[in-house]
């Protein structure tokens, strides 16, 4: 099973759940895969502490001119619909920070003078943690385009064998999230009681929509605000709230210190054990 | 071949026209003679609309005009690169002024030439 | 008109939070713009009243003609983004995942598909408090663009002009990509929010460089600066180096998330408002005295 662990907004405890989540499931024998696929900034490592077994480069297929027989007839140029190539006369250049991989270049060159080159935007790393099998993707810092290396890392982890497979998305709703939550069976929604969190809610859940999925929802720091607005928007969305985490001292030292509270704070664990025994009603239901 | 130069405008005013401040974006380029200073045509700027690489667009809308000098407020770092490659200099001017004005100061020697930008 | 843009280099560092206090201390006609599409947020901490509604258009997106498709595939095999299927014997785009980028029209051997201009989001003219606000929201699985911000921008600045404001005071987007290109285009004064943590230092040092490179006159506001006060001498260092001049600093209060949860100003904590308002006093000796 492929749990996405989403939320519309960075900070409000995406990696703590998926984290515990993984940690919570490997405990009872599951083959689990965590993969981190918040490539713009991976943390899952500071709560599994994994041993990294193999790097491999991620990188997008961008053109690169082979100058000696180009006719100059600037089609590569009027075909790119991101304005990443400009040919005048036998001047061809790639800007290769606005190219989008889309290839509709190599398709239009007649004269087959451009080839394939791998521009390298990060890494994705494999390894051990405990026995939960660990995925990362880092993103190099300056690098814009986010999807494909989260589509990369996320394909690399749903590959393997395992009974779950939790994939820790990139916040947000651009491309980049869908990227992370079009493979998932399940998308839990991680947010706050807050005014923000609502908003964000709401667009992360409108793209669960979207996109089809079954969605929970885990509230962190539940006691934090006010959560009548917030339940009563589920409610009319028909979502279920599965896990309320409470805003506790402790949790949160150990999260600053890069420690996970599973297995130190019960009322920690209690909720995880929700969010296990929702995701396996709905594996039930599902088969 | 005499120098001509382009200006980024917000109207397809002639001399009189506002300067727009963003080389990409420019709705509008006046194209004038590099000695007498003189308007020859002006060109409407299809990528003003383009969703991204607006900036590199117009190099190349500027390099088929044979264009030697850009005068606009703000060059991108792509069109930089591009306008760098394609031998257009690049001028910046303040806001606010007339194309008609943009020219004197260039005259005056009072622009300044925008370089390209590397990132570390 | 004088133009006041936020930027940050990355999200968190409290950008929002900080340019919505300051915005709310302004006392002069002004119109606020949230270029920070992605997570446009400013409106949150206003009492906006319902506006005006703009529609965006992105990048076109492919559509095929039923009719004319013959089902061959030859666009799937194209497409790089996975973005297309055959579905009872025709091609289907799904429109989340296309990027606009006409491969597929390059095999198609019935010219079966066009690009269709795409709705992608909404820009909002509200009025908050006294102000207005203007924002936009994307839909989903769309990606922030320079053209986008420049569009708030158009609308922001057409407003501020109608109301005879001669301040437009912005939240740009964090990065350092096309979208804050757009937000940096001739504003009076770039404003960043620094963060001092180990990435927040890069984050920082980027958004300089870009700053640099359009000229633009550049002002710092530390934020959080307890929370590592190495990392605060260390920027403020840089600043005395490239001559450039702090707004303020403020410190990291446990009080501050606190209020920002409950939908509250950070000047709603203890200890703050003087810290702000000097900020502030700073801020808009920088935009009167500009050129």
């Amino acid at each position: 099973m492929k749990i996405a662990v989403a939320g519309a907004k960075g900070g409000v405890g995406k990696t703590l759940v998926a984290t515990a989540l993984a940690q919570y499931l490997g405990r009872s024998n599951h083959r689990v895969v965590y993969c981190d696929a918040d490539v713009e900034g991976p943390n899952g490592k500071l709560f599994l502490h994994p041993d990294i077994e193999r790097v491999h480069p991620g990188s997008v297929t961008v053109p690169m001119l082979n100058a000696a027989k180009c006719s100059g007839c600037g089609t590569c140029q009027s075909i790119c619909a991101f304005n990443a190539i400009l040919a005048v006369g036998k001047k061809v250049m790639v800007f290769s920070e606005l190219c989008h991989s889309c290839e509709a270049c190599f398709i239009a060159c007649a004269d087959g003078m451009l080839t394939r080159h791998n521009r390298h935007v990060g890494n994705i790393s494999m390894g051990m943690a405990g026995n939960i099998r660990f995925f990362e993707g880092a993103l190099n810092v300056g690098e814009a385009r986010v999807a494909p290396l989260v589509s990369q890392v996320v394909h690399a982890a749903v590959r393997q064998a395992a009974d779950y497979i939790i994939i820790d998305n990139p916040p947000g709703t651009s491309c980049a999230a869908v990227a992370g939550q079009e493979d998932a069976d399940v998308v839990v929604l991680v947010t706050e009681p807050t005014p923000f969190g609502l908003h964000d809610l709401k667009l992360a859940l409108a793209l669960g929509r979207r996109l089809n999925k079954s969605m929970l929802v885990v509230l962190n720091r539940a006691d934090l605000g006010d959560d009548k607005d917030m339940m009563a928007y589920l409610a009319s969305e028909a979502v279920d709230q599965v896990a309320r985490i409470p805003f506790d001292r402790q949790i949160a030292v150990m999260t600053a210190d890069g420690k996970s509270p599973l297995g130190y704070v019960p009322a920690f664990d209690e909720q995880m054990h929700h969010v296990a025994a929702a995701i396996h009603r709905l594996q039930e239901a599902i088969a | 071949m005499t120098d001509k130069i382009a200006i980024s405008v917000s109207s397809a005013d002639g001399l009189v026209a506002t300067m727009d401040m963003q080389f990409g974006r420019a709705p509008f380029f006046l194209l004038v003679d590099g000695e007498t200073h003189s308007p020859i045509k002006t060109l409407s700027n299809d990528a003003s609309q383009a969703v991204q690489g607006a900036g590199t667009r117009v190099a190349v809308l500027m390099a088929q005009n044979d264009v030697t000098d850009v005068i606009s407020g703000q060059f991108g770092p792509s069109a930089c690169t591009a306008l760098e490659e394609l031998n257009v200099r690049m001028w910046t001017a303040p806001s606010g002024l007339s194309a008609q004005e943009a020219l004197l100061e260039f005259s005056k020697g009072n622009l300044s030439r925008q370089s390209i930008m590397v990132m570390q | 008109m004088k133009q006041v843009v936020f930027v940050s280099g990355k999200g968190g560092t409290g950008k929002t939070s900080v340019s919505a206090a300051l915005a709310s201390m302004l006392d002069v006609p002004a119109v606020l713009a949230d270029l920070d599409v992605d997570a446009a947020n400013l409106s949150l901490l206003f009492d906006t009243q319902p506006g005006r509604e703009i529609v965006f258009m992105g990048q076109p997106r492919a559509q095929v003609q039923v009719e004319a498709c013959s089902g061959c595939g030859k666009c799937l095999a194209a497409c790089a983004f996975q973005a297309i299927r055959i579905e009872n014997g025709v091609a289907k785009v799904n429109p989340l995942t296309c990027e606009g980028c006409h491969a597929c029209t390059l095999l198609c051997p019935e010219g079966a598909i066009s690009f269709v201009p795409h709705p992608s989001g909404v820009i909002h003219v509200q009025s908050a408090s006294h102000q207005t606000l203007v924002h936009a929201a994307l839909d989903v699985a769309e990606d922030n663009s320079g053209k986008l911000v420049s569009e708030v921008r158009k609308v922001a600045r057409k407003e501020a002009e109608n109301q005879g404001a001669n301040l437009i005071f912005m939240d740009g987007p964090p990065g350092i990509g096309c979208p804050v290109h757009a937000a940096l285009n001739n504003v009076t004064l770039a404003v960043i929010v620094a963060e001092p943590s180990a990435s927040g230092i890069s984050d920082f040092e980027r958004i300089l460089q870009l700053c640099g490179h359009f000229g633009i006159q550049t002002a710092v506001v530390i934020n959080k600066s307890t929370l590592a006060p190495w990392l605060t001498s260390l920027v403020l260092n840089r600043c005395v180096e490239k001559n450039i001049s702090v707004l303020g600093v403020i410190p990291f209060l446990p009080d501050v998330p606190k209020a920002l949860s409950q939908g509250k100003s950070m000047l709603s904590v203890d200890g703050l408002r003087s810290t702000m308002t000097e900020i502030h006093h700073r801020l808009m000796d920088l935009v009167h005295n500009d050129r």
